[in-house]
């Protein structure tokens, strides 16, 4: 295993942000880091940069332990939410700052820097100010940036919250490219569950400060470890007996036993409510032409934890 | 109701234009009453007030060295001090900041003073201790009282500026691998470079028109800023005091541009930023931060350790002993000027305050154009050496209609023009943070502008109305250069009684009443900065 962390803890007062947390990841492997507001998942990225003191646990990268070094003595390198660009600086010089720490010379640097900006598509773009990018753009400055030294390991937090939903999906598969190009290891923070679907080898799932479940995309949607886990990933019916995603309730014409009570029409796909004897239920299909009042079958398989 | 309507909207604008008024009066018409003072003589232009530059070259020259050196050297070490904030534990920093206000609230001679019972001929350490005899007036002491006196003020203002800055370059900076030394030549200094020049020249121009150091440490050493005070006190010659006092004030016209031009980009700067509290390693640079900063305020505290002994302690045949002698001696000084200070200082600061706000709302918050222009007079005295602006007072006020030479209204007017552009910046800060929607929803409902006004702003600002009267209040009560020629002789303010006590050498009473003032305000602010908190935390 490329990183092994083990039983992290960390208090701000009574409040614990990091509660025994432990995993690990192997080389190439994107881990994302999903949960809600609050739960610990900046302080754990922080704690493997070595902006925040641990108050116990281990990190070791390539079987050398790690927690005790400095931030800057780290093989790990951070891409920050609001980015951190030297505001001061060209968009080459803030990509090759990293090597003045590592015995180039300016002129190697600034070759190696232009391959990057290139790798990232950033022609042309080179001796401008970072403030005169748009924000895509600053966001591949500070991944080439932290890419541009070579770390082991690749920390990003919510990188692309400040950007739209469709430069968001570029960005993805940005990501992506660069992760084999550069066969590079990354915890990767967000809280949108797309972000973590469509590139996650694995999510780890994070709730006051505890890793509540950690495995592939299909393991975690299709067998929650805990009601927090199911809740938190999709809409779902809960019953007494167990519970059922809206996707996963088929709607059958000319069945009988239930029926449609609302309706919402969402574009590609509609979302039904649906109500039997036993209770009401959300169903999602992408058929449309169920009207309200009609009645219909249900099939599905309650599942439970 | 439109009666009432109709009366509402004459009071609106009678409020306005005597806001204008006042502004005009009392700001410009000083202004444009020492350019004539120069400028004119027997009603013809000349410039033969400025031959003194040419045949009395030295004393610019004296000015512009020891001006240049104390701006320098004060600017490294509150560069220094303002960076260790990177370094220090919470506790720590508020130590920082305590030993800081000690100097902002403390009168601006209080270095020379004890620097003459330090260094002096009979000075406690160079004679008692180190056994010597030195002579220690001329520039290096003017140098040394200077940068003490100045360095916390800048340090402040670099501290806040710091305090705005975004704490992920920093951690970026560490993530790729850069040290404390790297970080701070690479990232920080260049980032605070406007600050930093700013603070340089806030210092120079200080430096520039501070004529009570060289007055009383300078010996030989004479500079524009004492001549300019001696010509009007000793010769009478008000022409060439204004002379003087234009040449001082030409560097702080260039300085005001600069300051108002970052201080936009500063605000600019900071509006969305999300404070992270970065920290770095010791190490490398920071030793040098640590020393530099870790000798200022030791500096700083012996100096206040011995105002504060000299004022309970006398020597007799070489012992030193406890007493309260001093304190008795100094009683006749106290009674009037204290009272006086304190009152003068207190209607100023809430006028001023007050004024800030009307001025800052038609400017700022009913957009009108010419109370822009107002706006821009009435923050004119800012950075203007006070002299100058107690000069305009008496050229402007010593004849009808508006004779108020001599009278108690014509210092505190001045106390209140002087300390208007502080009140306006700390008013407008907290009026910022007013949302439009708030003001356009009471507009909404059908409230008057003076209803907004009364209801809306003046609550909402509360918090820096409160700062602003604080401020005024201490800087009131430890100012000397612009109410120096306008105090009558026997209505003395406490400052003043102080500047006479060290100037005819009785330091041990002077050392009395410094500590007095300085407890006065000391207490003052921390009193308004724990009522402030409050207030603060009990809203959020
Ligand atoms: N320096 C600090 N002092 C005190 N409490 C802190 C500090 N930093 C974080 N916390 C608390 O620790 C908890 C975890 O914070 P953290 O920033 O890791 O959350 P997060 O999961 O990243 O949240 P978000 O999704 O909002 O970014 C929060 O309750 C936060 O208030
Ligand atoms: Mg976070």
């Amino acid at each position: 295993m490329l990183v092994e962390v083990k039983n992290l803890n960390k208090s701000y007062g009574d409040l614990k942000a990091l509660d025994q947390v432990s995993f690990e990841a192997e080389k190439q492997e994107i881990i994302c880091v999903l949960g809600p507001s609050g739960c610990g998942k900046t302080t754990l990225l922080q704690s493997l940069g070595g902006f925040v003191e641990l108050d116990s646990g281990t990190i070791m990268i390539d079987g050398k332990s790690i927690e005790k070094l400095a931030a800057e003595d780290r093989p790990v390198a951070t891409v920050f939410q609001s980015y951190g660009l030297f505001p001061h600086m060209s968009v080459l010089d803030n990509i090759i700052y990293g090597l003045k720490f590592r015995n180039y010379k300016k002129k190697a640097a600034r070759q190696e820097g232009m391959v990057m900006v290139r790798t990232l598509g950033l022609e042309g773009h080179e001796n401008k100010k970072v403030t005169q990018l748009s924000g895509g753009q600053q966001q591949r400055v500070a991944l080439g940036r932290a890419l541009i030294v070579r770390p082991k390991l690749l920390l990003l937090d919510e990188p692309f919250s400040n950007l739209d939903t469709r430069l968001r999906d570029s960005m993805r598969q940005e990501l992506l490219r660069i992760r084999d190009i550069f066969g590079i290891t990354m915890v990767f923070v967000t809280h949108d569950q797309e972000d973590a679907f469509s590139i996650a080898d694995r999510i780890i799932l994070m709730n006051h400060g505890r890793l509540e479940q950690i495995g592939g995309a299909r393991d975690v949607y299709d067998q929650p470890a805990s009601d927090f886990v199911l809740n938190f990933l999709g809409r779902t019916n809960l019953s007494d007996e167990g519970y059922v995603r809206p996707e996963a309730i088929r709607l059958v014409r000319g069945g009988r036993g239930a029926r449609i009570v609302g309706k919402v029409f969402k574009g590609f796909y509609s979302q039904y409510t649906v109500e039997d004897d036993k209770g009401s239920y959300q169903v999602i299909s992408l058929e449309d032409d169920f009207e309200v009042g009609q009645e219909v079958g249900l099939e599905m398989e309650i599942r439970s934890i | 109701m439109d009666g009432g309507r109709r009366l509402l909207n004459v009071t609106d604008r009678a409020l306005r234009i005597f806001m204008a008024f006042l502004v005009l009066v009392f700001v410009l018409y000083p202004f444009i009453a020492v350019f004539l003072k120069a400028l004119l003589k027997e009603g013809s232009f000349g410039f033969s007030e400025f031959l003194f530059i040419k045949e009395e070259l030295y004393l610019l020259k004296n000015s512009l060295k020891s001006s240049f050196l104390t701006a320098s050297i004060s600017t490294i070490f509150a560069i220094s001090l303002s960076l260790m904030t990177f370094f220090i534990s919470k506790r720590q920093r508020s130590f920082l900041m305590f030993v800081l206000l000690l100097t902002m609230v403390s009168p601006p001679f209080i270095g020379s003073l004890t620097y003459i019972q330090l260094f002096g001929r009979n000075g406690f350490i160079t004679k008692t201790i180190l056994g010597l005899s030195i002579n220690p007036y001329g520039m290096w002491g003017v140098v040394s009282v200077q940068t003490l006196g100045f360095t916390s003020a800048t340090a402040m203002l670099l501290i806040t500026y710091l305090d705005s800055f975004d704490g992920t370059m920093i951690e970026a900076a560490r993530s790729l691998g850069a040290k404390t030394s790297s970080i701070l030549v690479d990232i920080v200094l260049p980032l605070i470079r406007p600050a930093i020049l700013v603070s340089f020249l806030l210092n120079f121009i200080r430096a520039m028109a501070d004529f009570t150091s060289p007055m009383i440490i300078g010996g030989a050493f004479n500079t524009l800023a004492t001549e300019g005070y001696l010509s009007i006190i000793a010769k009478g010659n008000s022409p060439r005091a204004s002379a003087i006092s234009l040449v001082l004030f030409l560097p702080s016209i260039v300085v005001f541009i600069i300051y108002s031009y970052y201080y936009k980009q500063q605000q600019r700067a900071s509006k969305n930023l999300r404070r992270v509290s970065s920290r770095m390693e010791k190490s490398g640079l920071y030793y040098v931060l640590a020393f530099l900063a870790g000798f200022f305020i030791l500096w700083l505290l012996i100096q206040y350790l011995a105002v504060f002994s000299a004022a309970i302690t006398d020597r007799y045949q070489g012992k030193t002993f406890f007493t309260l002698q001093n304190i008795k001696d100094a009683r006749p000084h106290i009674r009037d000027s204290f009272v006086r200070s304190i009152g003068y200082s207190l209607i100023g600061a809430l006028v001023s305050s007050l004024l800030a706000l009307v001025l800052s709302y038609y400017a700022f918050i009913r957009n009108f154009k010419y109370m822009k222009v107002i706006d821009f007079i009435a923050n004119m005295p800012y950075i203007v050496p006070g002299t100058f602006f107690g000069l305009g007072y008496i050229f402007a006020f010593n004849k009808e209609p508006l004779k108020l030479t001599g009278t108690a209204l014509i210092v505190i007017l001045n106390l209140i023009f002087r300390q208007l552009p502080m009140s306006i910046r700390t008013v407008q800060t907290s009026m910022g943070q007013i949302e439009e929607e708030t003001m356009a929803s009471a507009k909404d409902l059908g409230a008057h502008n003076l209803y907004i006004l009364k209801d809306l702003v003046f609550p909402l600002s509360a918090s820096g109305l409160f700062l602003a009267f604080t401020n005024g209040f201490i800087s009131s009560m430890t100012t000397v250069g612009s109410i120096i020629f306008l105090v009558y002789p026997s209505r003395k303010l406490a400052t003043l009684v102080l500047f006479d006590l060290v100037n005819s050498g009785k330091y041990k009473v002077a050392s009395v009443l410094s500590v007095f003032i300085i407890l006065i305000c000391l207490g003052t602010s921390l009193v308004s900065y724990a009522v402030y908190r409050r207030g603060h935390v009990s809203r959020s």
